[in-house]
């Protein structure tokens, strides 16, 4: 494990522990985005998790993965739909109890099947990748959105950052999905699915811009909850 | 506007809202009155004459619009309803009333001309030559004489303070030597073709007042809507702006919308809505704002609401 990774995995610990808190005393419209970011950490916990080498678990960090970008997506809709409306509804407690049902039938799915071998926790990676790509795109368009809409609230600023952290994510989870669909990726070469010394300069760039861009969108996406926390406090 | 001689006064100055005006002219037909009554507004007069207590001729003027019988009593009665105005009755003899009457209900040959211009005997010359039936009204601001023709003779006067035809013409001459003296021709229409009924008799007054006084107070409360409506309006924009200050335009949408979903600005008239409003609008921009900016928002929207609907004026 690099120290990038270990940078990363504390960097979204406080990310996803300031975006619970905000969720928690703050109103409903933000509970999907932030349990959502929250989320991500638990997603990103597989690198230092003791139990990693388990099929189930890595593949269910996936899982978690997945479900964590739905859920933010689905708040940025919220939201959207609220700056364009004005009108809020529904319940914190519908979402956490959505959320932990999610992701209870994620977790019955594994394991009511075998356990998921270093190829299937690999797949399960790809396609947690691909959704987070290309759910970085339609958020960073949402963002856009909901930034002229709220444009010259005390809030607005926010969103901005929300779109530096989903370029971020983009690039993150993007750079890895290409290392990946073309097996360039550490994974790839255990597997014996590997090109070896092919394009080892765009592998050197995907691989730097993935380690540099997950320590960036946890950054920022921690600096944008710690604004929102002062500035709805 | 028409203008006559003073005649013998009877009441003068009265003010017109003292009494309605199926009351003040009921009271003169019961009192067998002869002559006429004059209402006096800032831009009209009606000229009411009476021969014997019936209403035998009206003429309701303002500016060179001129209606008569039951149109020119619905004139009346809006203008007595909704004007400040003053009431003068002068008593005539029922002959100098009657010719009154033939003039009211005719045609003007000439209006408003300087009688230094004239070429007075020129004018009187062709009026013999034309059998002319009328009259010629010389006036200044203050003062009016009548000069009746019969068949292009003149045959009487109507001055200031008569209340019969008089057969002198001195004070005819005086007024129309005063500086800016004008004339008008008047031609009487023919006995025939008077009205030979009393007004009164044919109308439902009671009605007529009725309606005027409800189509005043409609006006009043139209006037009084309007005015409501507007600083209303510019209560509302005012919030709005107030809340743009603070949340952009997502503020003014948030106030526009609160206001729309409780009828409007019209709301704000009510404590309990204005209430609502401030708290929609709190709930909202709690998602958008901080505590403390939120409470500084709803305080100063508070206060603006307060500062333009004080209390005093809310039910």
């Amino acid at each position: 494990m690099s120290i990038f990774d270990v940078a990363r995995v504390l960097l979204w610990l406080l990310a996803g522990l300031i975006s619970l808190s905000f969720s928690l005393g703050n109103a409903r419209i933000w509970t999907s985005i932030s349990t959502g970011f929250f989320l991500v950490f638990i997603s990103e916990g597989y690198l230092v998790a003791p139990w990693v080498q388990n099929g189930t678990i890595m593949a269910m960090h996936s899982v978690v993965g997945i479900i964590a970008v739905l859920a933010i997506t689905f708040g940025f809709m919220e939201y959207y739909v609220f700056s364009r409306t004005l009108e809020a509804v529904g319940e914190k407690r519908v979402v956490y109890v959505t959320t932990a049902l999610v992701l209870v039938a994620a977790l019955a799915f594994l394991l009511v099947n075998v356990a998921p071998r270093p190829a299937t926790v690999r797949n399960f990676r790809i396609i947690e990748n691909a959704i987070w790509a290309a759910t970085a795109l339609i958020n960073i368009d949402l963002l856009r959105r909901i930034y002229r809409q709220v444009r010259g609230t005390p809030i607005a600023p926010g969103f901005l950052g929300f779109i530096v952290g989903f370029v971020c994510i983009f690039l993150w989870r993007g750079s890895m999905l290409y290392l990946q669909v073309y097996s360039f990726d550490d994974e790839a070469r255990a597997l014996g699915l590997g090109v070896p010394d092919a394009f080892p300069v765009r592998v050197a760039l995907s691989a730097t811009t993935n380690r540099v861009a997950s320590v960036l969108s946890s950054l920022s996406v921690g600096g944008v909850f710690v604004y929102l926390a002062r500035t709805l406090r | 506007m028409v203008s006559l001689p003073k005649g013998s006064p009877v009441v003068t100055g009265l003010p017109a809202s003292k009494e309605t005006v199926p009351q003040f002219l009921s009271r003169l037909a019961a009192s067998s009155f002869t002559g006429y009554a004059q209402y006096a507004f800032a831009r009209s007069t009606t000229v009411l004459l009476f021969e014997a207590g019936r209403l035998i001729a009206l003429v309701a003027s303002r500016g060179e619009q001129r209606v008569s019988g039951l149109e020119g009593l619905t004139e009346l009665s809006q203008w007595v309803a909704s004007e400040d105005g003053i009431i003068d009755v002068y008593r005539l003899s029922g002959e100098l009333t009657r010719s009154l009457s033939g003039l009211l209900h005719g045609d003007t040959l000439l209006r408003g001309q300087e009688i230094k211009l004239m070429d007075v005997r020129s004018l009187t010359a062709k009026l013999k030559a034309q059998r002319f039936n009328g009259c010629i009204r010389v006036y200044t601001p203050t003062r009016t004489t009548l000069v009746f023709y019969r068949d292009g003779a003149g045959f009487g006067f109507f001055h200031d303070g008569s209340e019969v035809m008089e057969n002198t013409a001195a004070e005819s001459q005086k007024i129309a030597n005063l500086p800016g003296a004008k004339m008008d021709v008047l031609v009487s229409r023919p006995v025939e073709q008077l009205q030979s009924y009393d007004l009164l008799e044919v109308v439902n007054l009671d009605k007529i007042w009725g309606a005027a006084v409800r189509v005043h107070e409609g006006d009043a409360e139209e006037a009084q809507r309007l005015r409501s409506a507007a600083r209303l309006s510019a209560l509302e924009e005012s919030l709005k702006t107030i809340a743009a200050e603070v949340l952009g335009g997502l503020g003014k949408s948030l106030v526009a919308k609160e206001l729309a979903g409780r009828g409007g600005p019209h709301c704000l008239l009510e404590p309990a809505a204005v209430e609502g409003v401030l708290s929609g609008v709190e709930r909202s921009a709690k998602l958008v704002a901080g505590p403390s900016k939120t409470r500084d928002l709803i305080e100063r929207l508070r206060v603006e609401v307060h500062r333009q609907l004080p209390p005093s004026t809310t039910p």
